[in-house]
């Protein structure tokens, strides 16, 4: 049964094809979302990157599973851990994985960017009511909250960093954005399978980026 | 049988299947070529009514292919645009034999050819935004192959074309609402600012032009001349399918004046900073940004006529990007990573005259030059501009003026004595490549000089678009 948005534009959406009311808990995987979205723009250290990314899907499945079917959510999940295993393994390739040491301290740079984020969120959080009654009155504000931050998050990233595997995870973020907003305005089969390539192709030219970067270092 | 499933579909099936022959250079450069030159014939010989008549039967083509719900939708007046695209991959696999650009060249220019005219024909065509976005990530390994460093213009163009992505998603969307809403509407003035900025961000329009210099300084001349010529050929019509399908855009009443102010703007910022280049692979990307301003120059003349220079103007643009990037591609040859350097280029006449003569011919031919094969039509758009707004004219002639600079500095260059420590030596070249540059250049030669006889049967790839260009 395909989910759909209600006609009514209140504050019902649907979540494996049952009612259910734009409950709070809706905020939670929101606020995972924008928090794995944060770490990524925030942290330099690769393996937490990588689970970052992993929660970012796993928060963004929950989100879309109520405006569309399990079984058709759970789809953007899988592509999304492929996504990530894909960059992960080519950093393992790579042999240049960074341990994760230093989790506490930050630097300028990661104290910049994390204001940056936090500083954006919190505009969005107060400026999004107001969007979402003007021009997007069916989608439920949680998730207008998570597919914007994401879309505004991803785009810091790839902005502000030229390294190439942090400006390939800024695009899969804004792209998640992309989904999960438009996944709350329209449903079509080929469009999903068109981001899955998309997603997969970005992920193997991150792949390609790292390893081909990689291999200019060895002697 | 249907025209998507012989032009999209089997062609990347055999993209794919080239890919087993990828490390032949030659086999995969003949084929590669062969399949775009079949696919090019026929689409060109291909009856417009997509019917045979046999003895005792009428075999009808379907010209759509059903997909998740959604069409990929070749019409008959679409194939004339289908032969030039696949044209392009004729005559650029036919010179990677010559200069391997990348191991995947072959297999992506196949691809890539047959995913821009799936971006072209998919039914609702908003759904091409994201087929762009996989065309982008196709052309990595072709701009930034391996062994060479990941240049953040090739960061910086996967940016911008995954940003115009949701501008033109969310305007699908939007049109939803419009249907016959009046121009002041101000969901038509958010959907049409949508539009225009993805747009700008794909085919690089001032001020988001910046990536095009970036990537043409570092990659290989034939890959990146490959995929903008492509990419410019195949957005202009794709501009056109917006203006043609949706009254609300072209009836905005600053659309086409709009267009043509950025498109001289673009001529003249392009044409300017030509002339201050140190670098012929940067300069070729500004070549191409002074194009896309006559092509938007052009659209934006539309209600005068423009549309009919435009399409006259695909071929001898093209064949003058390939004259220029082949000649390219022989000096960065065999050669340091500064072969393109213009201090590098002294005494250049001497020795390699084929060379730098396809370098100026180029040249000559973009500036719309008497006797070469662009001029009659940038002759047409600047009378056309002077007779609708003569202020245009001043953008225009400073644009020429830059790129004619930067012609008499390549020229002044060419012409100096050789230092001793010059990176060329006399050079023998390649009889295929003489062979290639010279059919090029006659073939410049044969359109200029028959302007009238070969080119209007390009005029057909305006058929589709009834709206703008009313049948008469």
């Amino acid at each position: 049964m395909v989910a759909c948005v209600p006609r009514d534009f209140g504050y019902i959406v649907l979540i494996g094809g049952n009612a259910v009311t734009n409950a709070p808990w809706m905020y939670i995987p929101a606020i995972f979302a924008i928090v794995a979205a944060g770490v990524n723009l925030t942290r330099r250290v690769w393996i937490v990157n990588a689970i970052a990314l992993a929660i970012q899907y796993l928060a963004v499945f929950v989100l879309l599973c109520t405006v569309r079917p399990v079984s058709l959510a759970v789809v953007k999940l899988f592509v999304g851990w492929m996504v990530t295993l894909t960059l992960f393994l080519s950093l393992i390739t790579d042999g240049e994985l960074r341990k994760a040491s230093g989790l506490l301290k930050f630097s300028a740079g990661e104290i910049f960017r994390l204001l940056a984020g936090l500083f954006a969120a919190f505009f969005l959080a107060a400026f999004l009511p107001s969007l979402q009654s003007e021009v997007f009155p069916q989608t439920a504000l949680p998730l207008l909250l998570a597919a914007f931050s994401l879309l505004v998050l991803g785009l810091f990233q790839a902005s502000m960093i030229s390294e190439p595997f942090y400006v390939i995870i800024g695009l899969l973020t804004f792209l998640l954005g992309v989904e999960l907003l438009y996944a709350s305005l329209e449903l079509s089969i080929l469009l999903e399978a068109l981001f899955a390539g998309v997603n997969l192709g970005l992920a193997l030219v991150g792949a390609f980026f790292v390893i081909k970067d990689a291999e200019l270092l060895e002697p | 049988m249907s025209t998507p499933l012989i032009w999209i579909i089997i062609p990347l099936g055999l993209a794919l299947l080239l890919i087993s022959t990828r490390k032949k250079p030659i086999l995969s450069g003949i084929l590669a070529s062969a399949i775009s030159l079949i696919l090019a014939v026929l689409a060109l010989l291909f009856p417009r009514d997509l019917s045979f008549l046999l003895p005792d039967q009428r075999l009808e083509i379907a010209s759509s292919l059903e997909l998740f719900g959604r069409s990929l939708q070749i019409m008959g007046s679409q194939l004339t645009m289908v032969a030039l695209l696949y044209g392009i991959a004729f005559l650029w696999n036919l010179g990677s034999v010559l200069f391997r650009p990348s191991l995947w060249f072959n297999v992506l220019s196949l691809g890539i050819s047959a995913l821009w005219i799936a971006t072209l024909s998919v039914n609702p065509f908003l759904y091409a935004a994201v087929l762009i976005e996989l065309i982008a990530l196709l052309s990595v390994p072709l701009l930034s192959p391996r062994g060479m460093r990941t240049e953040s213009g090739v960061l910086r163009y996967l940016v911008f074309q995954t940003l115009a992505l949701p501008l033109i998603l969310l305007t699908g969307w939007m049109l939803a609402g419009i249907g016959s809403a009046p121009s002041a509407n101000p969901l038509i003035v958010r959907s049409a600012m949508l539009v225009l900025f993805g747009f700008a961000l794909w085919i690089g329009a001032f001020p988001f032009h910046s990536w095009i210099p970036m990537i043409s300084e570092k990659s290989h001349p034939w890959a990146l001349s490959f995929l903008f010529a492509i990419l410019q050929t195949a957005l202009s019509v794709f501009l056109l399918q917006f203006l043609d399908q949706y009254a609300w855009l072209r009836n905005l009443p600053m659309i086409f004046s709009g267009l043509r102010w950025i498109g001289v703007i673009m001529i003249a910022v392009a044409g300017l900073l030509s002339a201050v280049q140190t670098k012929l692979g940067k300069s070729f990307g500004y070549l191409v940004l002074y194009e896309t301003g006559y092509s938007l120059l052009a659209v934006g003349l539309a209600r005068t006529g423009g549309l009919n220079y435009l399409a006259m103007l695909f071929i001898p643009r093209l064949l003058s990007y390939a004259v220029i990037s082949l000649a390219l591609s022989a000096l960065v040859q065999d050669q340091s990573p500064d072969a393109l350097l213009y201090t590098n280029q002294a005494g250049l006449f001497r020795t390699r005259p084929i060379v730098t003569g396809g370098i100026l011919i180029g040249i000559f031919s973009l500036l719309g030059l008497p006797l070469l094969p662009l001029f009659p039509h940038k002759q047409m758009l600047w009378l056309l501009t002077a007779q609708l707004d003569p202020r245009l004219l001043l953008w225009v002639f400073a644009g020429s003026l830059g790129l004619l600079l930067n012609a008499a500095r390549l020229i002044r260059v060419f012409s100096q004595e050789r230092s001793e420590d010059s990176v060329f030596q006399q050079k023998k070249e390649k009889t295929g490549f003489v062979v290639l540059m010279a059919s090029m250049i006659l073939l410049m030669v044969a359109f200029g000089a028959s302007t009238q006889f070969l080119l209007p049967r390009f005029l057909e790839i305006l058929t589709p678009f009834t709206q703008l260009v009313p049948t008469p």
